[in-house]
């Protein structure tokens, strides 16, 4: 199918609508999900402004004037109103917690250390699992490629975070050789060009460790199991028959044919990828999207949690939307009638 | 060709007896049914096995290691920990089991319901489910865990059941919809039987073997959900959890201190949970659907 056909065209109209649909609940359930959470922001700030000894002298004008300022004013209906017509200029608003920053500044100081980290350590994770599924998919017969199933059936069951803290104790604890906290060194000296690169992967071992470790289990067994479907097929035997040597059907047939339904799960891994990581960045301690989130909510900073949700939902979202496209593009069996 | 119609009854009786065949002949899916049997019967015997008060603070010396008196030792709060491991599942199986069942009943209602009846009714479910599909799950369920100020363990539930539906739903939604087209389904409509007894005797029977293995998926997930919530220190504040004993052994810095005793157990437990409903998944597949079979055990 080519990408500018009518055909085409219409499926992609008919996949776009439930996504623009879909991106409207997502944010207006952005706007009012944080606005369940019980406290207000403006009250969390002044109080704890008066801890550290700021004096807040007339409480109800100051509040009143601080919800100006951060848009809180009116009824839930004109924030509302506000909210949409500001984002649809590309204004998330000030956060509140880190006024004057605003919500676009804070999310542009912590993508990146979320996504180097996750992104990484999946793509790792993938590439590894996958060699290792096409080993043991092509091999089934021998002793360690089934040690290693079994091993990765267990894996895939143990959740990143516990991984997280086994490498903990034993590669910072007991072995103290990795940092546990932090993306960079932060006390003593500060690092310049590749001194520093050093540094930043060597506090991101650890965290990447637990990913790729947690997720391979995953991409070994889905690997295994699609060179093993694909090699059962009718094309596989005729390649036999046609005296093709096994290493080129393994690597020209069925290789090739399991790397699709791969990639388009690896894509969808890293839409998620925002998603998953608020225990790791906590544990860790990272600088990343997900412990944003978590101080976020600590401190009641509305505008924040509709930025990173938006953010979150925006990349699973895009990621979907992505497959959608490329899929038919790339494997004419799907089809566009029906569902 | 018209097929015989067969009734409820048969189909159960047809269950049961490849049940039977399959516990003999399917180790995986015994294994699983073993290991999830001995720990739900730990939980339903908890107030037996471990009698003493779990969560009372500071009946005990602290800090100390496995011994006679304390299996599992005790921690920094003075609690015995077998106790509240024993006492933690308890609870985590509660939390996974009714959130299953509940996601579960809701999503087959919906699949059923949406498959069956097709037409304005099916896209509007169908829509909701795949909006539930997509959202982030996961920043919403703590955002909501952060809005209940008290948070126990039937609100955990609820909150966890809200997202536990659509996967069940989008399963059964294609499932019926395989089904609809089926003789026999023509044959009972013709026969003048109600909606309900058409969904009730001839289609529901047929899913019962996905029914269990996405009753296994749902208790997992929502297992997965509870303890990464309650990781985060936004689980129930009355009872111990799974994942609570491993956030306070965390939040007490139970490691730095190697107070191996008071993290790791709770964690096994956790993921022998996992195995057991992940071998009790594999197993039901590959029994309901041969062609794994020649493919995954080798």
């Amino acid at each position: 199918m080519s990408p500018l056909s009518s055909t085409y065209m219409r499926y992609i109209g008919r996949k776009l609508i439930p996504y623009i649909i879909t991106v409207f609940v997502a944010i207006t359930a952005n706007f009012f999900i944080p606005r369940l959470i019980p406290g207000d922001p403006i009250t969390v700030m002044l109080s704890r402004m008066s801890l550290s000894g700021a004096s807040t002298a007339d409480g109800a004008e100051i509040v009143e004037a601080y919800k100006k300022q951060f848009g809180l004013d009116g009824s839930w209906l004109t924030q509302y109103k506000n909210y949409i017509l500001n984002l649809f200029q590309g204004d998330l608003g000030p956060s509140i917690m880190a006024f004057p920053m605003t919500v676009h500044e804070i999310l542009m100081t912590a993508i990146p250390w979320t996504i180097g980290l996750l992104v990484v350590a999946t793509v790792i994770s993938w590439v590894l699992g996958n060699l290792l599924g096409v080993l043991i998919g092509w091999r089934r017969e021998s002793k360690t490629n089934s040690v290693i199933l079994y091993l990765s059936l267990c894996l895939n069951q143990v959740p990143y975070y516990f991984i997280a803290l086994i490498l903990v104790f034993f590669l910072a604890y007991t072995l103290p050789i990795f940092p546990t906290t932090g993306a960079y060194s932060v006390i003593g000296t500060q690092y310049e060009g590749l001194r520093l690169v050093v540094d930043i992967v060597y506090h991101a071992t650890l965290p990447a460790l637990s990913i790729i470790i947690s997720f391979i289990g995953y991409w070994i067994i889905t690997m295994r199991s699609l060179i093993i479907t694909t090699l059962g097929e009718d094309y596989i035997l005729l390649a036999e028959a046609k005296g093709l040597k096994r290493s080129v059907i393994l690597s020209k047939y069925a290789f090739r044919n399991a790397l699709l339904p791969q990639t388009a799960a690896l894509g969808m891994q890293l839409g998620f990828v925002l998603n998953g990581s608020i225990l790791l960045e906590i544990i860790f301690n990272y600088p990343g999207i997900g412990a944003l989130l978590f101080l976020a909510i600590g401190n009641v900073d509305y505008n924040l949690m509709q930025g990173i949700l938006l953010l979150t939902v925006l990349s699973v979202l895009s990621a979907n939307l992505i497959l959608e496209m490329v899929y038919p593009l790339i494997d004419p069996r799907i089809s566009h009638g029906g569902d | 060709m018209l097929n015989v119609a067969v009734s409820g009854r048969d189909v159960f009786d047809a269950f049961k007896g490849t049940l039977n065949f399959v516990f003999r002949r399917n180790a995986r899916l015994s294994a699983g049914f073993t290991i999830i049997f001995c720990l739900l019967l730990i939980a339903v015997l908890a107030p037996v096995i471990a009698p003493y008060d779990a969560s009372t603070v500071g009946l005990h010396l602290l800090d100390r290691p496995p011994s006679f008196e304390h299996l599992l030792g005790t921690d920094t709060l003075g609690r015995d920990v077998f106790d509240q491991l024993i006492h933690g599942l308890r609870q985590s199986l509660i939390i996974g089991i009714f959130t299953g069942l509940a996601g579960l009943l809701v999503g087959t209602t919906v699949g059923i319901i949406s498959g069956y009846k097709g037409g304005w009714v099916d896209d509007l479910l169908k829509s909701v489910t795949d909006v539930f599909l997509v959202i982030p799950t996961i920043p919403l369920l703590v955002v909501l865990s952060a809005f209940v100020r008290y948070m126990t363990v039937p609100y955990m539930v609820v909150i966890l059941a809200i997202f536990a539906w659509p996967f069940p739903a989008r399963t059964f939604r294609s499932l019926v919809l395989s089904y609809r087209k089926r003789e026999y389904i023509n044959m009972a409509k013709l026969s003048g039987l109600s909606d309900m007894k058409i969904v009730f005797k001839e289609v529901l029977p047929n899913m019962l073997p996905y029914v269990s293995t996405t009753l296994a998926n749902t208790i997992s997930a929502a297992i997965m959900a509870a303890v990464f919530l309650e990781l985060l220190g936004l689980g129930p504040q009355n009872t111990i959890t799974l994942g609570t004993m491993v956030y306070w052994a965390m939040e007490r810095a139970a490691l730095i201190r190697g107070l191996l005793w008071w993290v790791f157990p709770p964690m096994i437990v956790i993921v022998l949970i996992f195995i057991g409903l992940q071998l009790i998944n594999i197993g039901l597949d590959e029994v309901f659907n041969p062609r794994l079979r020649r493919g995954v055990t080798a």
